[in-house]
């Protein structure tokens, strides 16, 4: 290394993290670092265990009261523990699930709005028929409910076919990186998501097929039943 | 016989922007149980209105009707459509079936509408469509039948749900001369069979098959004459 030889004393086995291995790298005694590779006497950085999770906040706390003893109020340092790395993590996954429910909000507005447009334009192709059902003695309420429950199910088909392709991406994704990073990242479906999408694409459907269905229920008999 | 339908004073008035358009002029009309009218008039007389108020569809500006004694004049829309679906029968020009329903589901609808079980509607419904002769075309599509037999489906759902009253608004207008002929001949037998039929229609030859003409004129009855039964033609049977 650097021109300089060196006696390995031993080999690490492999050691493999998200596709990195770990074991690829040389460890050499920081004395002899800092006075034959770096030519400084500076400690870039110290990497302290903790023996549990619980213990590391008293940790961190004595470790950066021995280094102000030592170094006094204006040394310079910076202390990363496992838990802040954490819940930096933690920040980014949450911001990004707001920016993706922010998204997901839009596109439900927006597959809302198609669907009420949608159905307005069926009842406007249908007024014939409801003009026929009408003469045939079809209450207001009970067209009302034909049409909100053709919205609910057309977006009942819309969420399950969404819930298949989410499945579908999971498991291609996990199987692209078996296969590919020869790491094992298994896909998970969660209920919880299943059921919230349920619910909210018959709310969806609901709640724009309403409009379209309540035009339908007031339409008059004899002019449904002399259009086009 | 008691009295099925009974006008009284019926208008109706259509608010125009300028000035109102009278389509009904205080019309009077009454019609029996199981007698065969004809309903006549030109188009703009009024008929049309006659026709849509008779049938629940509309209702008077002012006036009384009477269905089967039930004051239907200042009825909700709920209530006309419960009074339609057990009253009324109707049979149009142009058919009216749902095209992607069978023979059998659109005899069946009004029977759905009225709250009846599958199983009772099912019986119901083939029952209805033995009597227009079509017990061999049940499970068709409208548009795997000719018109003649598309117009006898629209007979059996009108009389599915024994109505009161059939109201055929130009049942032969789409047919030709024959099969009108056949339907006018299924309308007989089901007026002899104690059914109360009006017939609207401007042909006067299918008039005929009727044993009462009214006439209407610029909303007004103008004509209200009763055929003797040697009028009824050769081909009712």
């Amino acid at each position: 290394m650097n021109g300089q030889r060196y006696t390995v004393v031993g080999l690490m086995s492999e050691r493999k993290l998200f596709g990195q291995d770990f074991g690829n790298q040389v460890l050499v005694p920081v004395t002899t670092a800092q006075r034959r590779l770096f030519g400084n006497k500076y400690i870039g950085a110290l990497i302290a265990h903790a023996h549990s999770g619980e213990d590391v906040p008293a940790v961190t706390a004595a470790i950066e009261k021995a280094l102000r003893k030592r170094h006094g109020q204006q040394a310079q340092y910076q202390i990363i523990s496992g838990r802040s790395i954490l819940e930096q993590v933690e920040q980014t996954i949450l911001i990004m699930k707001m920016v993706t429910g922010g998204i997901a909000a839009i596109s439900l507005l927006v597959g809302g709005i198609g669907i009420m447009n949608i159905m307005l334009v069926s009842v406007a192709e249908r007024t014939r028929e409801i003009g026929i059902r009408k003469a045939l003695g079809a209450k207001p309420a009970t067209l009302l409910w034909q049409f909100v429950l053709e919205s609910i199910t057309l977006s009942l088909v819309g969420g399950l076919l969404g819930i298949a392709f989410g499945y579908g991406l999971g498991e291609a994704l996990s199987y692209a990186i078996d296969h590919y990073a020869e790491q094992q990242f298994p896909s998970v479906i969660s209920v919880d998501a299943t059921v919230l999408a349920l619910a909210l694409s018959t709310a969806i459907g609901l709640f724009f097929g309403i409009y379209p269905a309540s035009r339908a229920a007031k339409l008059d008999p004899v002019e449904a039943l002399h259009s086009e | 016989m008691s009295t099925l339908i009974e006008l009284e004073n019926i208008s109706k008035v259509y608010r125009g922007g300028a000035e109102d358009v009278y389509a009904l002029r205080q019309v009077d009309l009454s019609i029996a149980d199981n007698e065969y009218v004809a309903l006549m008039g030109p188009s703009g007389s009024g008929k049309s209105t006659l026709m849509n108020i008779l049938g629940c569809l509309d209702t008077p500006s002012s006036g009384t009707y009477r269905l089967a004694g039930t004051d239907v004049s200042s009825m909700n829309a709920n209530e006309l459509a419960e009074v339609r679906n057990h009253r009324i029968g109707f049979v149009f020009q142009t058919f009216n079936l749902l095209p992607r329903a069978s023979a059998l589901q659109n005899v069946e609808l009004p029977l759905v509408y009225a709250g009846m079980r599958r199983k009772v509607r099912r019986e119901r419904a083939i029952e209805a469509l033995e009597r227009v002769g079509l017990a061999d075309r049940m499970q068709h599509r409208p548009s795997q039948l000719s018109g003649g037999q598309r117009q006898r489906v629209a007979i059996a759902r009108a009389l599915a749900n024994r109505p009161s009253l059939l109201l055929a608004d130009e049942p032969t207008g789409n047919l030709d001369t024959r099969t009108g002929e056949e339907i006018m001949a299924l309308f007989n037998a089901l007026y002899a069979e104690g059914n109360t039929v009006l017939l609207v229609t401007h042909e006067p030859e299918i008039a005929q098959y009727a044993e009462r003409l009214i006439r209407i004129r610029d909303g007004l009855i103008d004509l209200d004459e009763r055929h003797g039964k040697d009028r009824q033609p050769q081909s009712a049977n």
